[in-house]
């Protein structure tokens, strides 16, 4: 356990050497703090303009309005483009510079490897999350969000970003090319995505099919999230994607031994 | 402490190595020596459990390669050919790294490092990024990283390959001063290396070992015939040839390639040529100018043994 602790310790001080984990931080945080501002004026006005009106003052909510849509709509789009970007150089990065020889050869197991690389990649993503938790406790000052929903978002947010993560890790372990790794991380995500498209726009797949598709989409599990409830199935769906993706990213590794 | 019993591996139909046997006692210095392709990386590679073999066993301290990797893993340290260097991190915490997954105790890390650094004259660049090195420095880390377990076996792939003249000789010493200590196999295509280094040699061509012995035996054994160079002066005419030939035990007598009255002359073992030259040309007054022994060398063997062309190499 200790090598997985140092396996992941190396992996994050690495981001922090170039400028790429610096660079996606400061565009997410910046993006997002952008549409929060606005959501939150455009809520402030609401608020002035509908004040006096106690049936519409009924309507205005600012979980509804300010919390639900900091991560909704491009977020998910955002993770898309930009975390394959952070997990296309874990593996390919120890094949090229040839210390995947180092690692290999060290008193450490594949699965050591891959969920210490796993680690030290989420460790970035999570801190990038942290970093908007910045906005809620502004918020706070303001208003009364529910923290409750607050909590529910990220956890759906930390899962969505964590299966995007894990996706890309396993992609990666496929190639040595990191340009090929982050274009088979997209792709592959794109097409988790779109399943659920193939229950709306594909006709005569049957009911159960469709059904079928819609729950193995990324993105269907995410909404309930945002409104705050927490639904079991959707987190073992995220859970089920991550040690898949990890577990194929061992089989992979591990096989490179035996070539 | 090594034991290694018919190693075989194949890459697809490609066989690298083929039977491979051999072993080798604690505190000796082998030497792999091959060109290139002839399946000394693969070799080490098995040894050090990065890829398993095919067919064969390999054993290091009596434990088997394969069936208890992780405790192999752990006495061994290996330079692959490459040093396997995270270049932006710097010397000491990679070696902290390095020290930290093949399972140092943490309070002895600290000392282990210092020791390491010191042993490896890399003190005073212990604080830079291995980036910023020269590719000495970057070797003698990947050395380094090598031996900051304390393990009892050391695998070096090509130790001195691309280096200059003078860190050359530094990481020599540097591997030399192992001798006796720890157990070494290294790899290498250049002879003077294994000469100065090792205590045995083993001679890999094609994925096979075609001589393992001591260096001296090795060339001993080949040479089944005593040579000698002779050099005569301007006044030579062709008949001292065949006086060359009718001397007793004389095999073969060869004029070399562009000296006129120069001749390798080749005699049956312990028929002590050059002095029965030396004296026949005493007695006929040849106008000889010099009578010298040709040994033959690692060099020569080498060649031989892989079956390339005299004086290529």
């Amino acid at each position: 356990m200790r090598s997985v602790f140092w396996i992941a310790r190396r992996e994050l001080a690495s981001y922090f050497v170039s400028p790429l984990a610096y660079l996606i931080l400061a565009v997410f945080t910046f993006v997002i703090g952008l549409s929060f501002s606005l959501n939150l004026i455009s809520f402030a006005n609401e608020c002035l303009i509908y004040g006096s009106n106690p049936y519409a003052l009924q309507q205005l909510n600012v979980n509804e309005q300010v919390v639900r849509p900091l991560f909704g709509g491009f977020v998910p789009v955002f993770f898309l483009i930009l975390l394959p970007a952070l997990t296309m150089r874990l593996l390919p990065e120890e094949r090229r510079q040839g210390t995947s020889e180092l690692i290999l050869t060290s008193p450490v197991t594949s699965g050591q490897i891959v969920v210490g690389k796993y680690l030290g990649v989420l460790v970035v993503f999570a801190a990038m999350l942290a970093l908007s938790l910045g906005l809620v406790f502004v918020l706070t000052f303001v208003s009364q969000p529910d923290l409750r929903v607050v909590g529910v978002l990220y956890l759906g947010v930390f899962l969505l970003g964590a299966s995007f993560l894990a996706v890309g890790l396993c992609l990666s372990s496929f190639t040595d090319n990191q340009v090929l790794a982050y274009v088979l991380s997209v792709g592959a995500l794109l097409v988790l995505w779109f399943m659920s498209a193939l229950e709306k726009n594909v006709g005569g797949i049957g009911e159960r099919a469709a059904e079928f598709f819609k729950n193995l989409s990324v993105i269907e599990h995410f909404p309930d999230f945002s409104k705050g409830i927490l639904d079991t199935h959707h987190v073992v769906y995220y859970l089920s994607m991550i040690f898949f993706s990890l577990f194929l990213a061992q089989r992979v590794v591990d096989s490179h031994r035996w070539r | 402490m090594i034991e290694v019993q018919d190693l075989r591996k194949a890459y697809g139909k490609r066989t690298a190595i083929d039977g491979i046997s051999f072993r080798v006692e604690k505190g000796e210095i082998l030497g792999f020596l091959g060109p290139n392709g002839a399946g000394k990386t693969t070799t080490m590679r098995i040894l050090t459990g990065f890829m398993p073999p095919t067919s064969g066993t390999a054993r290091v301290a009596g434990l088997d390669v394969v069936a208890s990797p992780r405790e192999v893993k752990r006495r061994i340290g290996y330079l692959p050919e490459h040093p396997p260097l995270y270049k932006e991190m710097t010397v000491r915490s990679y070696l902290a790294f390095v020290a930290r997954i093949k399972g140092v105790p943490r309070n002895r890390v600290a000392a282990g490092i210092a020791s390491v650094l010191e042993r490896c004259g890399l003190t005073e660049v212990a604080n830079r990024l291995i980036g910023n090195l020269s590719k000495g420095y970057q070797q003698r880390v990947g050395i380094a990283q090598a031996i900051v377990h304390s393990p009892e076996v050391m695998i070096l792939d090509e130790p001195t390959v691309g280096l200059d003249p003078r860190q050359i000789l530094k990481i020599r010493n540097l591997i030399r001063s192992f001798h006796g200590e720890k157990t070494v196999i290294l790899s290498t295509h250049i002879i003077p290396e294994v000469e100065k280094l090792c205590d045995r040699v083993a001679i890999i061509n094609e994925g096979r070992i075609v001589a393992l012995d001591t260096q001296g035996r090795l060339a001993e054994r080949l040479q089944q015939s005593e040579r000698v160079s002779v050099q005569f002066g301007d006044a030579a005419d062709g008949a001292l040839r065949s006086r060359l030939e009718q001397l007793d035990g004389v095999q073969t007598v060869i004029q070399e390639d562009g000296a006129a009255n120069r001749f390798l002359v080749e005699a049956r073992r312990g028929s002590e040529i050059g002095r029965r030259v030396f004296e026949r040309a005493l007695a006929e007054r040849w106008p000889l100018i010099e009578v010298s022994p040709v040994r033959s060398s690692l060099e020569e063997v080498f060649l031989q043994l892989t079956g390339e062309e005299r004086g290529v190499a």
